[in-house]
């Protein structure tokens, strides 16, 4: 059976990207913080989005996903290091490395159509191509009805894939997700992951996902960059060699799954400890919750 | 199985898709009922009002309200209320064709004060709005202007505009400059600080999203600065018309020829009671109605905002 009819009609579908870039971060640090106080909230942090992956980065809550994501985008400068896409260093923000915020960012005083075609219009390429791209791209996230629709009359999912849309309208080289979807609730969250994964396996487009939930990550990704705690920086990469395209049901029941999520926990276990020695209340949560699933497990 | 999983996987697009393979070419709501089905929605919202109790419950408070005044002044007469002008002889003289003390809804000097007193808050408020609202912009979104003009601004806007009065007559050798100067002064402070609180509200994340997307500073400006301020300048102007009224009567007592609040001010002196009240009921109303339309205006343009309460 072709995979391509049950995801619409070709219209509908996201055009592959041809010569998909690469991102890299090479031994950078952020301090935030004033003068004397100024603390380092990423440090020493050195890693390659490669091109055409997604690579989930997975890391424990407040540990500098987020500050990341600000300095890929351009939005912080590095105190020290330099963030390279194709070999370019990158100072500002710019529609080439699109962000999709933890938070939902769309206008809530624009359409949601009118969302989606922010980018074109700001860049002065709102013409007839870029408006059928977007009544396609609003038909392939499934908003062709609620394109009409403000941001606060949509469910969150729907905020959610509205967002993808107005990123994916303007070709970004890099896209990078911040937890996009934290506080759906767990169907939605599902669907949304399922969602996800069928635009990029179609588009292809080099991305960085930045998650806290591991099942989410490995059906996601092609690499998983797991972070230390504060500061960030990568403790660990580990391959998802699972073929693609992946079938949620299949990929989190696989043998080859289990074992890069046991390979995984035990990393997040390590630095969970360390945290919790420095007195971290969420690390003591998780070392908990670890110990009671070995003995469940065992 | 395999299909099925391959079905499964895609659902989510499933529901939205039609199957006739229209690939979202049609450009938009062209939708010619629209405006039968506005029409039926005001007809059954009408109705709706008129069967619940909401306009009962007003009547009943208008009654309460005329009903007391009636008892209290003109019946009873009790305590000081014996001294104020009684509900049957203010409405008596406000209807009169021929009206004991010359002001009546027959007589043209009725509408001469409310004229006069209209066309000064509409020169002072749009005054007000035509240059608080961008000063307001500015001091929210560059830090630079701010800091090197909000310390000013800060000193003079607590000076309470009756302050003003001597300054604005000295200042204007008219009498209908100083009322609509002291007016538009309120206005203005509460428009300019409203709309610097709308730029501090919006959230950081839209001006990123923006500049994610491509925006210049100037665009950021004009398409997320601007309409995410709408909804503070909107509270702002209904704030600068209520002090506009404000100033606009103490201005008219103290300065005046003509207007509502001369109207009341030398109806005291001249002893014509009943007068006072007629004034006093039309600035009521008109100032209420001021309100009203400013409301009006703000859901026109932010109707993003009246759908999501929908
Ligand atoms: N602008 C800033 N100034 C000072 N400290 C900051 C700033 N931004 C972030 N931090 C601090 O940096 C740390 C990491 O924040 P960040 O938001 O990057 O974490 P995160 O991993 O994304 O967390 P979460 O899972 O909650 O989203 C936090 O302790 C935060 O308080
Ligand atoms: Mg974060």
């Amino acid at each position: 059976m072709s995979t391509q009819v049950d995801r619409g009609t070709d219209g509908a579908r996201i055009a592959r990207v041809t010569d998909p870039s690469s991102l890299e971060l090479r031994g950078v640090t952020k301090l935030f913080g004033e003068g004397p106080l100024a603390t380092p909230v990423v440090q020493d942090c050195s890693f390659t989005l490669e091109s055409g992956k997604l690579t989930a980065m997975i890391g424990p809550s407040g540990c500098g996903k987020s500050t990341i994501a600000f300095l890929v985008a351009g939005f912080e400068r590095p105190t020290r290091g330099e963030v390279l896409l194709d070999g370019q260093a990158v100072s500002q923000p710019s529609h080439e490395r699109l962000l999709i915020f933890q938070e939902t960012a769309l206008m809530p005083w624009l359409t949601t159509y009118e969302n989606v075609m922010f980018g074109p219009k700001m860049r002065r390429a709102a013409n007839k191509d870029t408006k059928r791209r977007a009544e396609e791209l609003l038909e392939r996230v499934g908003l062709r009805e609620f394109r009409d629709k403000y941001p606060l009359q949509l469910s969150g999912g729907m905020q959610r894939r509205a967002e993808l849309a107005r990123a994916l309208i303007n070709d970004p080289k890099v896209m990078v997700l911040d937890e996009p979807f934290r506080g759906l609730d767990a169907m939605t969250r599902v669907l949304m992951q399922e969602y996800y994964s069928a635009l990029f396996e179609e588009g292809g487009r080099t991305s960085l996902f930045i998650t806290t939930d591991i099942d989410e990550a490995i059906f996601l990704a092609d690499r998983l960059l797991i972070m230390t705690n504060l500061p960030a920086r990568v403790r660990e990469v580990i391959d998802v060699d699972l073929p693609r395209p992946r079938d949620k049901e299949e990929v989190l029941v696989s043998e080859r799954a289990n074992e890069i999520k046991e390979q995984a926990f035990d990393v997040l276990h390590e630095e969970a400890l360390k945290s919790f020695a420095g007195g971290n209340k969420a690390a003591a949560d998780f070392v908990e919750a670890y110990t009671r699933r070995q003995e469940t497990t065992d | 199985m395999a299909t099925q999983r391959a079905a499964a996987r895609t659902a989510p697009s499933s529901p939205a898709l039609p199957d006739d393979g229209s690939v979202g070419t049609q450009p938009g709501p062209a939708d010619p009922q629209e405006g039968a089905v506005k029409r039926e929605l005001f007809k059954y919202r009408l109705r709706k009002w008129l069967f619940s109790p909401r306009p009962f419950l007003m009547l009943i408070g208008f009654a309460a309200f005329l009903g007391g005044w009636y008892l209290l002044v003109d019946v009873l007469g009790v305590w000081r209320f014996g001294t104020l002008p009684g509900l049957v002889e203010v409405v008596t003289e406000w209807t009169a064709r021929e009206p004991a003390y010359g002001v009546s809804l027959f007589t043209s000097e009725y509408y001469t004060h409310i004229w006069v007193s209209l066309r000064r808050i509409l020169l002072a408020f749009f005054a007000a709005l035509a240059l608080g609202i961008p000063l307001g912009l500015f001091l929210g979104w560059s830090t630079r202007f701010r800091e090197f003009s909000f310390p000013v601004f800060e000193l003079f806007r607590p000076i309470p505009i009756l302050a003003w009065v001597p300054l604005a007559i000295i200042m204007f050798a008219s009498d209908e400059a100083p009322v609509i100067f002291l007016t538009f002064l309120a206005a203005f402070f509460a428009t300019a600080l409203n709309t610097l609180l709308g730029v501090q509200s919006i959230d950081r994340e839209y001006m990123r999203a923006a500049f994610c997307l491509g925006s210049s500073s100037r665009q950021v400006f004009r398409h997320v600065v601007v309409p995410g301020a709408l909804p503070f300048i909107f509270t702002g102007l209904q704030i600068a018309m209520g002090v506009a009224w404000f100033s606009l009567v103490a201005g008219e007592m103290v300065a005046g020829k003509f207007g509502l609040g001369y109207l009341i001010n030398s109806s005291y002196t001249t002893t014509r009671y009943p007068t006072i009240i007629i004034g006093m009921i039309t600035l009521g109303a008109i100032g209420f109605l001021s309100s009203a339309i400013i409301r009006l205006v703000g859901n026109r343009l932010m109707v993003y905002r009246a759908r999501a309460m929908a």
